[in-house]
């Protein structure tokens, strides 16, 4: 099966102009995150001298702590996670559903369909008008603020629906013949077709529920709410007491600046995704490797 | 979406949501005001050129970036790359600020330091404050941040192109530039339409790569502020800030409506171009 | 494919599982009425003001042991507040003399309070620096008519009623760090907060130590650091504070000044001018580099300092002290304690910060007078922000605390509750005592420099109202100043750095500066005239 070929000289100049160019792409990628790793193993007072650039001078674990010590924390983990998981299924799954209706050309109003969607894409009533829209519906305080709003997600629906385009006809109209249903059609052969763009939607969506605050900062006001961004930001913001009051002071004693926590914060949110992240790259890996030669 | 309303008019919030239907009119007075600062060709100017050269420089860069990665044979090369690509958009553009303090400073930054002791720098780079550099450093960075992320939209969109086409091009004696150029492209085609006009229509805030507010706010400067600052920060500064949401609403009405356009007469161009469009 | 789905149902299941049981769990937060319900859907309802039938009639004598506090809810409008509730000992025994407990929200977006105030969702207390906005009968309650109602034995200074009093003749709360006159003058030892410059104790001892009186002095020390040490700054600057130091040398203010009787907005002022010139002056003779003016967060620019990059330091007057203990004794700074010239003024037209206001959405007026009027009380503020008389301060004779814990470690004040509950409460005096130490580097420059101090609030209460015109222009002047005036500063000659300065008095003239200083104008002689008849 495999088909047996020669590198050819084309072969051999393509792989290493790209692999040097992969080279480059990574070490100029990986350092500054190196970096920023190195920012939260040393102190922040120290950092902020420069000319620290492969080794913490100042090892401290001082900047995690300062986060670690909050107790609200956990319950914070909790509902950033129930939120993602919920908020990222409801998400793709409505995204999706809708996508591919409208990728249908026999859809009436669809051009309609189409114009609101462009409309409600780049307009805003501004955020007022918005919270006093999501209290009316009644959603304020409650666990549905963060999951419901963002359930259709405008720009993925356009994406989504040029994806569905692309998809030959001929799979749905087989399925059709042997008489199943549309919503059979799009769940046992348009899913897993598409899998690769439900994975995209699943990381793009997700990563935006996990890192949101500012939705648990205007509409909720239940501590027991509050995801774990918003705790984030919470303790960068106790960073910035401004001088000149006498208690301010006692910010630099801990060795800790701004930019420090902020480094901190962003490394630690930034785990989970690392860890789902593997189970859905194969998604999009697996098609490439098909098209390529085995060598 | 009555919300657009407190852009005509003089809105107190302390009126409350009444205040909205209430407030007296204003009319285009807000818009006037905007068009009337000393400064408003700066930003205009500032505003245009950052985000044209965010979208040209940025746009090719996930697609390029998708079909080399495609190319690798050796699958864990293939897979950390592209994890490592897209680190950089998890990370805040205020740690980015940081980091480019650090590596660009005058005075201690690693980048003019190893440049000069290569002897490519006679003097250093003033990279932070001197307002001709704040556009390269603006896109390279809004670059460096967004594009591996953007890359895996490509990759899945690569993901769907039928193998097969591959082998039978190689049958036929195709080479690996060929095969790139009339399989993988024109495979590609559809969603760098959508992702081109996408692109266009938020051109304004930075297109892709986005950010044009961020970066104006946290890379500038009084020093290099004849570049950096653009409508968005102007709108923050003197609207916003000063709780004036008439006039910050009125801006941001201005730019929808320019976003609209612009994806219109995208969509109308690529339709006309290529035969596909965004709808 | 079936079983891809399978394991990815299980991974969803397990994370769902695992977020709701985390949510779920409890961890005491210091808020009592944290639910252990699960994590999900209806929210619990927030737990108002609870038992009404509350005994609120014992007034300043200690209550009748309070069972059940009330609960107001109250927002701090300041992102960067230290403390995130009510706990800690203090807070727990301001409770119990007051039988009330602020349940706390701090703000973590600048948006979050007008989104309150536009969406008409208000909590009881707003604890906030914008007095504009919360000073209007649509959202607050005038102090004026429920102190009377509910506390009719408190008497609060009427030149503080005055300065807080707003066009529709209310004041709706009396904001803190603001004295009057005649408090400053009472106690010799609040010093109030000036801008400082502090030196490098070791290299000013290098350049023989000379005495400095005057600019050109500063100057030559300056040069004389600058040829021993090239590598180093001479002088760096606080982004916060650039240019307020030498302001206060040449008598420039802030702001509408009062020129000869009249008010004149800052730029006009020669004295500002002649400030600005002197910081081009600094450039050009290399003290001062250009990128300091490129920075932007001041605990970077201390850093430096601390590690040897800068010679000289501007920040507040205890510029010297801080220095002293975030550089942990490395190296010793001491402040330029006399001003430099004998043009050297400054005018406090300051009227207050922070103001606690009851709005009009407020569960219940009367605990929430009940708790204002203790926390105003000097028993009350004294707990808050300095702790238990006799266990944690006693009052030196002279007049001032001594603490006996250590009032600069932030973990300790956590652990107490100590100092920032008491904030909102503190006049000018108060938080001046509060850092007073003798012989410290702050005390010698506060000192000398009380005697340059003078004071009108009068000014400061003339604030035009968002959205006017006239805020418009001025906002749109001081934009610009703060684009425009680096050019100024990194003019090239002084002939330049003078032909800079008149842009920027043209570019004003055309954004309509004269209209702005008639308005001031047209309101100043009211206020200075009330003013000046409450304090003769």
């Amino acid at each position: 099966m495999a088909l047996r070929r020669k590198k050819t000289f084309e072969d051999w100049s393509l792989d290493t102009f790209i692999f040097i160019a992969l080279l480059l792409i990574v070490a100029v990628t990986l350092y500054p995150f190196y970096y920023i790793l190195l920012i939260t193993f040393n102190a922040g007072t120290d950092t902020t001298n420069g000319g620290m650039y492969f080794w913490p001078r100042d090892f401290t674990l001082a900047n995690y702590n300062y986060f670690l010590s909050e107790p609200k924390w956990i319950r914070a983990l909790g509902m950033s996670l129930l939120r993602t998981v919920v908020g990222t299924a409801l998400g793709v799954l409505f995204t999706s559903l809708v996508a591919y209706g409208l990728a249908k050309k026999e859809l009436i109003f669809r051009n309609g369909y189409f114009m609101i969607i462009l409309f409600a894409m780049n307009f805003s009533g501004g955020l007022i008008a918005y919270y006093v829209v999501l209290r009316s519906i009644g959603l304020i305080n409650t666990f549905g603020v963060y999951v419901i709003p963002g359930m259709l997600n405008l720009f993925f629906l356009l994406i989504a629906i040029s994806f569905f385009r692309d998809i030959p006809e001929e799979l749905a109209e087989s399925a059709r013949i042997d008489g199943a249903s549309e919503l059979r059609i799009f769940a046992r052969i348009m899913l897993p077709v598409s899998m690769p763009l439900l994975a995209t939607m699943c990381l793009f969506i997700g990563s935006g529920h996990w890192n949101a605050w500012l939705d648990s900062a205007y509409f909720v006001q239940n501590e027991g709410l509050r995801t774990l961004t918003y705790r984030m930001m919470q303790v960068i913001n106790q960073t910035m007491v401004p001088s000149g009051d006498a208690a301010s002071s006692s910010m630099s004693r801990t060795h800790v600046t701004p930019f420090s926590i902020q480094a901190t914060a962003m490394v630690v949110s930034i785990i989970p995704i690392l860890g789902v992240y593997p189970f859905l790259q194969k998604h999009f890996v697996s098609g490439m490797m098909l098209g390529s030669v085995k060598g | 979406m009555f919300g657009i309303l407190i852009a005509f008019k003089d809105y107190r919030i302390s009126s409350g949501i009444e205040g909205i239907f209430t407030s007296t009119w204003s009319g285009l007075s807000h818009f006037k005001e905007l068009v009337d600062d000393y400064n408003f060709p700066n930003l205009v100017r500032n505003t245009l050129t950052l985000s044209l050269l965010k979208v040209a420089f940025s746009y090719p860069v996930p697609i390029l970036f998708a079909i080399m990665l495609s190319e690798v044979r050796h699958t864990a090369l293939k897979r950390f790359v592209q994890t490592v690509s897209y680190l950089p958009h998890f990370v805040s553009w205020v740690v980015v600020t940081g980091i480019a303090y650090a590596f660009f400073s005058t005075g201690y930054g690693i980048f003019n330091e190893s440049l000069l002791s290569l002897g490519i720098l006679k003097k250093p780079i003033e990279v932070l404050t001197d307002p001709g550099s704040f556009y390269g450093l603006a896109v390279t960075t809004a670059i460096w941040k967004e594009a591996g992320w953007w890359t895996i939209i490509f990759l899945a969109a690569l993901a769907g192109i039928d193998p097969a086409l591959y082998e039978a091009a190689e049958i036929d004696g195709a080479g690996r530039l060929r095969r790139i150029l009339y399989i993988t492209l024109p495979g590609l085609k559809s969603a760098c339409i959508v992702v081109l006009i996408l692109s266009i229509g938020s051109m304004l805030g930075g297109g892709l790569v986005g950010s044009n507010f961020e970066q104006s706010m946290l890379l500038g400067n009084s020093l290099n502020n004849e570049r950096s600052q653009i409508i968005q920060t102007y709108a923050f500064n003197v609207g916003l800030a000063q709780g004036r949401f008439s006039f910050a609403t009125a801006i941001d009405l201005i730019q929808s409506i320019i976003s609209l356009i612009l994806i219109f007469t995208s969509n109308f161009i690529a339709k006309r171009v290529s035969g596909t469009g965004l709808f | 494919m079936a079983k891809r789905t399978r394991t990815t149902m299980l991974l969803m299941a397990v994370l769902l599982l695992s977020g709701s049981s985390l949510a779920a769990c409890s961890k005491s937060g210091g808020n009592g009425g944290q639910s252990a319900a699960s994590g999900s859907a209806a929210a619990t309802a927030e737990t108002g003001a609870t038992a009404s039938g509350q005994s609120g009639a014992s007034g300043a004598a200690s209550p009748a042991a309070c069972t059940n506090p009330v609960e107001l809810n109250m927002f701090v409008d300041a992102t960067w507040y230290p403390f995130q509730d009510w706990s800690g000992e203090i807070p727990e025994a301001i409770t119990k003399a007051t039988c009330v407990k602020p349940k706390v929200t701090i703000a973590t977006d600048d948006k979050q309070l007008a989104l309150m105030v536009a969406s008409g969702d208000l909590p009881d207390l707003v604890v906030s620096f914008n007095f504009k906005l919360m000073s209007d009968g649509k959202l607050s309650l005038p102090y004026n008519e429920i102190f009377p109602k509910y506390a009719p034995e408190v008497k609060f200074d009427p030149v503080k009623e005055f300065v807080n009093t707003v066009s529709d003749g209310n004041y709706y709360a009396i904001r803190n760090d603001f004295s009057t006159e005649a408090e400053w003058k009472a106690n010799p030892y609040a010093h109030m907060m000036v801008p400082g410059l502090a030196l490098r104790k070791d290299i000013l001892e290098e350049v023989g130590n000379p005495a400095i009186k005057s600019l050109g002095d500063l100057d030559a020390v300056f040069a004389a650091v600058k040829k021993k040490h090239p590598e180093m700054t001479p002088l760096i600057l606080n982004p916060n504070w650039q240019r307020n130091y030498f302001d206060a040398q040449y008598g420039a203010q802030g702001g509408f000044v009062d020129e000869n009787g009249k008010l004149i907005y800052y730029l006009k002022q020669d004295a500002v001018r002649q400030s600005m010139l002197y910081m081009n002056s600094l450039y050009r003779n290399g003290f001062v580099t250009s990128e300091n003016f490129a920075y932007k967060n001041e605990s970077d620019t201390e850093q430096m300092v601390l590690s040897g990059k800068g010679f000289a330091y501007t920040w507040t007057y205890s510029n010297a002290d801080r220095l002293n203990a975030d550089g942990k004794g490395k190296y010793t700074f001491v402040n330029v304690a006399e001003p430099l010239s004998p043009q050297a003024k400054i005018v406090s037209t300051g009227t207050g910060g922070l103001g606690v206001y009851v709005t009009k959405d407020n569960k219940n007026v009367e605990a929430s007078v009940r708790f204002l009027k203790y926390m105003f009380s000097e028993e009350g503020w004294r707990l808050g922000e300095w702790g238990f008389e006799g266990t944690d301060w006693t009052m030196n004779s002279a007049g001032y605390p001594e603490f006996k814990y250590d009032p600069q470690d932030l973990e300790t004040l956590k652990k107490k509750g100590v100092y920032w509950w008491g904030v909102p409460w503190e006049s000018g005096v108060g938080m001046a005592l509060s850092s007073y130490k003798a012989g410290s580097e702050t005390t010698r420059q506060g000192e000398q420099y009380d005697k340059i101090i003078s004071f009108n609030p009068a000014i400061g209460m003339i604030n035009p109202d968002n959205d006017s015109p006239e805020q418009i222009i001025r906002t749109n002047i001081d934009t610009m100043v703060k684009t425009e005036q680096t050019k100024v500063y990194l003019a090239p000659s002084e002939a330049e750095a003078n032909k800079a300065y008149d842009e920027m008095l043209k570019k004003a003239d055309k954004m309509g500066i004269d209209k702005l200083e008639a308005w001031a104008n047209s309101q100043y002689g009211t206020y200075k005239e009330k003013y000046d008849s409450l304090t003769k």
